[in-house]
């Protein structure tokens, strides 16, 4: 663990320099991010605008919701981003070799290689949007309900993590899993939405199926009704572990079935 | 004989592409799976403005019913009317195929307009037409959806069609920039958000403010989704249905001009190394 701590900060630097050296390349990426946020929001508004409020929803609580999300998001995107390589090609071309032969974890090797600093375009996108919205929010904002909310980001990030480690490991099985793991991911799209309205089954598979509703939605959901934020903090420390967990032990359980010459 | 002996060409381009979706027919689905369920959350979505708003039956012209049909359907044309032409042209650029396309005696453009012929054909068999049975069943039977006729549903495939020439001739555009940069992911992802944004893709045109209503309508990109869509449901009156084909051709022809332009400046820039 130590030597691979040690390791990092030389892979960061290798990673940076080399998208560094195309810069407008980079800048595209980043806006890219930045649009398709900023058309998301535009679309919230354009059906919430329609109505004063959805219940407990005005538009200024799910912009403020819809920026939140992009942090534990964005994060997760600028570390294992690389994750998708893995499932869409990397199995199926049979690309992992070079990873084996290092006396370094492969999973490791495999993730570091590449610190995608075009997240930070969605990084920067959700925390102006919290800005912007947070102070229009009737919000009682106690000290509490702010650690809160970073410890749930910070869990958020592992939540990502271990979803996206678990369908992209399926690719030793399927060879190329990156269709359902987009169809996955793309569940965290919909915690941006009023998800106390959308019905109860809805609502249980975003907290317990696809747990995106837990450290996402839930957690604002606590800062406007005035519920303990605790208890989501506590089940999205208990949906990191879990999904990190099975995530590595499917990732292990793969890679015995890896065969180079791909498929 | 020329055209006959053309179309032939060009035909086996559209072959392969209406064969190739049956190939991958489980990646299709899944696709439409991803499709399918954006329409849900939309419709749940709406179902919560609906019902926890300020408790109006119409917004922006639709009721529940049509505002859920709505959403399916653009879900599904939109996945019916995938069109990867400007992937195509950043993956042969970026590998160095693009060399080999040159030497052959036929138009890059015209292929590309055929293969995407082919693609819409085969999305339509596997996944559009079942899917649209039964999202109408759906909202016909299960939410009392009334207004759907025959006429307007024959008269949709035309319109469909020329949304998907649209998007090919948009893609063939923009694809031209991946002789600029190879960050192309940002540059495809920026595009598709906008048309799927600007066509009505994502929400209804009539959510928009006025304004900017009136500016799309001298845009192609309402033609993509929204017109099909809305001549589908019954909601465009003949003189709409007149003026949404006129302005589709009216673009298709200067989108495809412009584009044939942009090509013939950018092959000047190609490197066939690959990169």
């Amino acid at each position: 663990m130590l030597k691979e701590l040690k390791l990092y900060p030389k892979y960061v630097s290798m990673s940076l320099r080399s998208s560094l050296s195309y810069k407008a390349d980079a800048i595209l990426q980043i806006l890219s991010f930045a649009v398709t946020e900023a058309v998301s929001l535009a679309t919230i508004y354009l059906i919430v605008g329609t109505v004063p409020s959805v219940g407990i929803w005005s538009f200024e609580a799910l912009a403020m919701l819809c920026g939140f999300t992009l942090i534990p998001k964005g994060i997760d995107h600028m570390f294992f981003d690389d994750l998708w390589i893995l499932a869409y090609w990397a199995v199926r071309l049979g690309e992992l070799d070079p990873y084996l032969t290092r006396p370094v974890n492969p999973l490791f090797q495999f993730v570091a290689k590449t610190f995608k600093w075009a997240g930070s375009g969605e990084l920067v996108v959700g925390i102006v949007i919290m800005a912007i919205f947070a102070p229009q929010c009737a919000v009682m904002w106690t000290a509490s309900g702010i650690i809160g909310i970073i410890v749930c980001a910070f869990l958020g990030i592992f939540v990502f993590t271990g979803i996206k480690l678990i369908f992209a490991s399926l690719a030793f099985w399927v060879k190329s899993s990156g269709v359902i793991l987009n169809t996955v991911y793309n569940f965290c799209n919909y915690a941006k939405y009023p998800l106390k309205y959308m019905g109860k089954a809805f609502l249980s598979i975003m907290l317990y199926v696809v747990p995106f509703g837990l450290f996402l939605y839930k957690p604002m959901e606590c800062l406007i009704t005035g519920e303990n934020i605790w208890w989501s903090a506590l089940w999205s420390a208990v949906a990191a572990v879990a999904l990190v967990a099975l995530g590595l032990f499917i990732w292990h359980r793969g890679l015995r079935r890896y065969e180079s010459a791909g498929n | 004989m020329k055209p006959i002996r053309t179309a032939k060409i060009y035909s086996s381009f559209t072959k392969t592409n209406f064969l190739l979706t049956f190939a991958y027919r489980g990646q299709v689905f899944l696709w439409l799976l991803g499709g399918l369920l954006t329409a849900v959350m939309s419709g749940l979505l709406w179902w919560a403005v609906f019902k926890f708003g300020d408790g109006a039956t119409s917004i922006a012209g639709f009721t529940y019913p049509q505002m859920l049909l709505y959403m399916i359907m653009s879900a599904i044309c939109g996945e019916a009317l995938y069109c990867g032409t400007a992937d195509e042209i950043a993956r042969d650029v970026r590998n160095g195929v693009i060399g080999m396309r040159l030497t052959k005696p036929i138009s890059y453009q015209g292929q590309h307009v055929a293969m995407a012929i082919g693609n819409f054909g085969g999305r339509m068999i596997v996944i559009g037409i079942p899917m649209i049975t039964l999202g109408t069943i759906v909202a016909v039977f299960g939410f009392g959806l009334t207004g759907i006729e025959w006429y307007n549903v024959l008269l949709a495939v035309p319109a469909l069609f020329l949304g998907l020439l649209l998007k090919n001739a948009i893609g063939f555009m923009f694809g031209q920039i991946a002789f600029k940069t190879q960050a192309m992911w940002g540059v495809l992802s920026m595009l598709d958000v906008f048309v799927s944004f600007l066509s009505g893709a994502i929400v209804p045109l009539s959510l928009f403010p006025s304004g900017v209503q009136t500016a799309l309508g001298y845009t192609p990109f309402p033609s993509v989704i929204s017109l099909p869509v809305r001549i589908f449901m019954g909601m465009c009156t003949p003189y709409e249905i007149a003026i949404g084909f006129a302005t589709s051709l009216f673009w298709i022809v200067v989108l495809n001009v412009l584009g044939a332009l942009w090509y013939k400046r950018s092959v000047r820039h190609v490197v066939v190394f690959g990169g």
